[in-house]
């Protein structure tokens, strides 16, 4: 029982992870303008992700530390400090771009303004991270976020022509009227908001926090192989719903609320409740992802304590940044800067980060020394080389396609 | 075992832990012990921002170190020193034979954060588990 529970809460956890501010927002965009056309990189990106989480993941259960506190002693200070400043700056972004989505699904309840809830959201936050331990609030937001399989479930009941959707989906074209520099702006997009690296930093910190040890190898796999597909699968439910309801009427995609209309003119108002508690759920979930990978960041950078098992007194360093993170992430959200463009600007340019921290990764993953009898295969090099190198082209193109394509305007 | 270890792969840059595992900070740079004009051994282990803002160089690692000193709480000249004497194990980490506590110049903002800052909260003692 206890081993079905721990492989249900990192599996969820796994989804939790994949879907957030980012893949919502640019899911919804993606399909009400290029239908099912770009469903390939979601396709690509969940076998990137879930390489690397294995690997890290792997790398974890080993040596009891998370990938990327080797990557210091391995690549240097220097190197690592780069990693670290960009990936605290993308993902301090990303906090909160996730945090005006809890208030924006709040605001979808209620129609109370957003920012009202803006504040509130950061007590809510604060108070779950302050009281709940680490399992029970991974559980937490992970059933919630099973809401999301509502969308799947709007797909059927929208009663689409199959034929055409399976033709969107292998048409590796624009759509008409779109050009090719958008279509490759949101290939980029995609890649940003599905393969972000903090999914690989919490999977590889929750693993470490949760005392995993190299028996824990097959639960852990699991909980990849199922979790990112899963994750993954929603992603396309969610283009697929956007390209059924906006695409045909030409409505694009600006604001949060549209994300959730396809599931009420497909299940009403109970489909419309449940993809509300959903996306907040979603969202929520990430805040606290975000939030708390950014602190594991920087403390397995200088080598503090961290981590939510002991007392925050214990590991004081840690938690004064990840509480200073949100009350700026607060302060930010209520600046008013519009959500959508915050998570549009953070995703490519967690897309130009993506080499410099999955190479690191790599390397320990295939040092023998460290990994022992665990380290990489030639199925995780073979995936994790190529992913590698996809992203080394998104990388480069991520901000002259974002320049060019003026963020992908119409 | 051999007596010899790189520095630059065995030491440099490793997570230090004390007595208990508990995590202590980095080894961010060594100072050497040098007798007519050759390195004899290790002098200090040297922890903390300001001594690897120091080793970085440039005008982030100035930055790094000046804001890591002034955040000392004491103000202490130069970085914090850990005795050499006191490492007891190379791998997997640098650990120490000595208990966080008893080392009273290293990982001074985080005591000084958890006696006035966190441990002011409510529940800020509390284990999650």
């Amino acid at each position: 029982m206890s081993k079905l529970f721990a492989f249900t809460l990192g599996t969820l956890s796994a989804i939790g992870g994949f879907i957030d501010i980012g893949d919502i927002v640019a899911d919804a965009q993606v399909g009400a303008r290029f239908g099912l056309r770009l469903a390939w990189v979601t396709l690509f990106s969940v076998a990137g992700i879930m390489c690397f989480a294995e690997m890290s993941g792997r790398i974890a259960l080993k040596t009891q530390r998370p990938a990327l506190a080797l990557a210091r002693s391995r690549l240097g200070p220097r190197y690592a400090l780069f990693g670290l400043v960009g990936s605290f700056l993308v993902t301090g972004l990303l906090v909160m771009a996730e945090l005006a989505g809890v208030a924006l699904a709040l605001e979808l309840a209620t129609s109370v303004h957003y920012l009202l809830w803006v504040p509130v959201a950061a007590v809510l936050v604060l108070a779950v991270i302050w009281l709940l331990p680490f399992a029970v609030m991974e559980r937490l937001y992970g059933i919630l976020g099973l809401a999301m399989l509502v969308y799947v479930v709007a797909v059927w009941q929208l009663g689409p022509d199959w034929s055409s959707v399976l033709d969107s989906a292998t048409t590796l074209v624009p759509t008409a009227g779109e050009s090719w520099g958008a279509y490759l702006f949101f290939v980029v997009v995609l890649i940003g908001a599905q393969m972000t690296p903090y999914e690989m930093f919490f999977f590889s910190s929750g693993a470490v926090e949760s005392r995993w040890r190299p028996k824990d190898l097959v639960e852990m796999r699991v909980n990849v192989v199922v979790g990112f597909p899963l994750g993954g699968l929603l992603a396309v439910a969610i283009q697929a719903v956007a390209f059924l309801v906006f695409f045909e009427r030409g409505i694009h995609v600006e604001h949060i609320s549209q994300t959730a209309l396809p599931v009420a003119v497909a299940l009403g108002k109970v489909g419309l409740a449940i993809a509300i508690l959903g996306i907040f759920a979603a969202t929520f979930g990430a805040t606290l992802e975000t939030l708390l990978a950014s602190g594991y960041d920087v403390a397995q950078y200088f080598g503090w304590s961290y981590g939510k098992l002991q007392p925050p007194v214990r590991a004081s360093r840690f938690t004064t940044v990840v509480l200073l993170l949100l009350l700026g992430s607060t302060a930010l959200a209520l600046t008013t800067v519009d959500p959508i463009t915050v998570t549009i600007l953070a995703v490519v340019c967690s897309a130009v980060l993506l080499p410099f921290l999955f190479i690191p990764v790599l390397l320990v993953g295939n040092d023998r020394e460290v990994m022992g009898d665990l380290a990489n295969g030639r199925l995780s090099n073979a995936v994790g080389t190529t992913t590698i190198a996809v992203s080394v082209v998104v990388s480069l193109a991520a901000l002259p396609l974002l320049v060019l394509t003026r963020a992908g305007a119409a | 075992m051999s007596r010899h270890v790189s520095v630059r792969h065995g030491l440099l840059d490793k997570q230090i832990v004390d007595r208990d595992r508990l995590p202590v900070g980095r080894v961010d740079d060594l100072e050497l012990a040098v007798e007519d004009g050759a390195v004899v051994g290790v002098e200090a282990i040297l922890t903390g921002a300001q001594a690897l803002g120091e080793r970085l160089g440039g005008m982030l690692g100035r930055w790094l170190a000046g804001s890591a000193a002034r955040l000392r709480p004491g103000g202490g000249e130069g970085p914090t020193r850990i005795d050499p004497a006191l490492v007891v194990e190379l791998e997997p980490f640098v650990s120490l034979s000595a208990r966080l506590e008893e080392l009273p110049d290293v990982a001074g903002l985080e005591r000084w954060l958890a006696r006035n800052v966190v441990g002011r909260l409510p529940g800020a003692g509390d284990a999650r588990e």
